[in-house]
């Protein structure tokens, strides 16, 4: 029984609502976190949204993004339809850029 | 006042008196004279694993006098020990009529509190007899089943037991609790004690009648468990079954019933989460795993050391990296005129100059980077959500101090050792909180601070003359 990996039930609830945190890599948590569109959850929740379907080589409609506001992530979706950003993302090289985690 | 309750409040004021009494004389004995007698008021039985000389026996002696009328067995077993010591000795005028049946009186069957010392030591026909006498309190004599007083029942062992037969019997043991020679530190006052000054036991009337220990267990049916609660009991119950360590559903049950007393006798309406702290004596069946389940259910509840929430601190951090780029970037820099600023100073120092060649007019690469008030308002705005952040933390954290330390104000039942390591723990928490706090608002001054870009007058330039381009 280790009490070391326990996790407290103080703040569980708030610490909770950042879990997307530990599964951004550094360059993308700490803009994530200093981005001033925005509240921060959303934010983060959009970057792990948008990190996890080009991992996987698949751009996330506009409709679902949290964040940013709807005609910035409509215009983004955009660009990133246009310049096949998922499919360069599941090349090797490209793939093993956006698995790093911190 | 409500008249239904008077009864309880003025048994529950006399239980602070009634643990004073039991402790009188005692050193380091504060646990298990509450544990004890918590199991007691519970109805359950308690195990005092230790070494000979410890006051085991002792205790036992004591906590029957805080029940009025109760009568008192003790024997110590060994594995020669028969039935008849512990349960009276065979009626021979039963005998005589073709009846196999045992006088009772003034054998465990008889009484309301016992002390059975080396325990484990019993053969397995006094083993088998005291399992149902421990459990439902009855004694098969003869043919028929005779109901037992008991209250409770305080085991003595030197040794947990490993072998199956005995683990059934260790089972009916709710509380088990190691008991050690006093430390180096209680040495000195164990020296100091009268041990022929004759304990007083409390008088008759602070003591517990059989109807107030039923309106106690009555009180304690009331209590109520909350969800947070239950969920940590499922919790600390999956971590037993992880590690193939087997918990039985009787004593969940039991356990939560111990709990519903500890809050009854304090006045709760509820079993709080800080009760949970009484657990490592009920779930984990030796010293070293007791120790390791207390660990787990202090960290758990965010006791076991100060600590700073993990993400929370990561975005204060992610605000002072923040700052201190902004603070080191540089820009190329103009002068009013939109040239590169010539200047003589900047390379000066750097340069081996024989020549004078430091004093030549140059082109300075850089500047530190200067921030528009839009910039600087988004900043301390983000800084802002920031705090107010911390500060529900903060909130959550008061809250939680504030529980702890009403609940150790009132507790009769967890040591001051424990509750007093918790509650500085938790304050070192409230101070890592606080100490985010004075970091954000110190990157908040900081990005205050930051160099300003000039302000912007509102002319709009003039527009600039320029040859047609469809001319050339």
């Amino acid at each position: 029984m280790k009490a070391e990996s326990v996790r407290p039930l103080l703040f569980e609830a708030r610490e909770q609502r950042l879990a997307a945190l530990d599964s951004l890599s550094r360059s993308l948590w700490l803009g994530g976190m200093t981005n001033a569109q925005g509240a921060l959850e959303p934010r983060l929740q959009a970057l792990l949204m948008l990190r996890d379907g080009l991992v996987a080589g698949r751009l996330p409609p506009a409709g679902e993004w949290a964040w940013p506001p709807p005609a910035l992530a409509s215009a983004l979706a955009a660009t990133m339809e246009q310049l096949g950003l998922a499919g360069y993302c599941i090349t090797a090289p490209s793939r093993q850029i956006w698995s790093i985690r911190c | 006042m409500d008249q239904s309750t008077l009864p309880l409040k003025q048994i529950r004021a006399r239980l602070p008196g009634l643990l004073d009494a039991l402790e009188a004389g005692l050193v380091e004995r504060r646990r298990i004279v509450r544990l004890c007698l918590l199991a007691a008021l519970a109805g359950e039985h308690s195990l005092l694993i230790g070494p000979p000389g410890t006051a085991k026996s002792e205790l036992a002696r004591r906590l029957h006098a805080v029940f009025r009328n109760a009568h008192y067995f003790e024997r110590l077993l060994t594995r020669f020990s028969v039935p008849e010591e512990l349960f009276g000795p065979l009626s021979i005028k039963a005998l005589e009529e073709d009846r196999y049946e045992r006088h009772t009186a003034g054998f465990l069957p008889d009484a309301s509190v016992a002390f059975i010392d080396e325990v484990f030591k019993a053969n397995s026909a006094i083993l088998n007899a005291l399992l149902t006498l421990l459990n439902e309190r009855e004694f098969d004599n003869g043919a028929g089943r005779q109901r037992c007083p008991l209250i409770t029942a305080i085991g003595a062992t030197n040794e947990v037991p490993e072998d199956e037969v005995t683990e059934a019997f260790f089972d009916r043991f709710l509380v088990r609790v190691p008991v050690e020679a006093v430390s180096a530190s209680g040495f000195a006052r164990l020296l100091d004690t009268d041990s022929g000054a004759a304990w007083v036991p409390p008088s008759p009337e602070t003591a517990l009648d059989a109807a107030e220990l039923l309106v106690l267990s009555e009180a304690a049916t009331k209590v109520t468990l909350p969800g947070e609660v239950s969920a940590i009991l499922g919790q600390l119950r999956g971590q037993f079954a992880s590690e193939q360590t087997y918990v039985s559903d009787r004593r969940w049950v039991k356990i939560v019933r111990l709990l519903r007393m500890a809050a009854a006798c304090e006045g709760r309406p509820s079993v709080v989460l800080w009760d949970l702290l009484l657990l490592p004596w009920c779930t984990a069946p030796d010293a070293p795993r007791q120790a390791a389940v207390g660990d787990w259910l202090q960290a758990r509840l965010g006791v076991r050391a100060a600590f700073s929430p993990p993400r929370l601190t990561r975005v204060v951090e992610a605000f002072e990296a923040q700052l201190n780029a902004e603070l080191k970037a540089n820009d190329l820099d103009y002068d009013e005129s939109g040239r590169l600023r010539f200047s003589a100073g900047e390379l000066a120092q750097d340069i081996g100059d024989a020549k004078g060649g430091a004093s030549a007019l140059r082109i300075t690469h850089s500047r530190q980077r200067r921030y528009g008030k839009l910039h600087i308002a988004a900043r301390t705005g983000q800084i802002d959500e920031l705090l107010a952040r911390i500060d529900a933390y903060a909130d959550e954290l008061a809250g939680q101090f504030r529980s702890l330390s009403d609940y150790c104000a009132a507790s009769l039942w967890l040591d001051s050792g424990l509750t007093g390591r918790v509650s500085a723990n938790l304050a070192a928490t409230v101070e890592a909180v606080a100490n985010l706090r004075r970091r954000t608002a110190a990157a908040r001054a900081g990005f205050l601070n930051l160099p300003k870009l000039p302000e912007d007058d509102g002319e709009v330039p003039a527009p600039v003359d320029h040859e047609s381009l469809t001319e050339a």
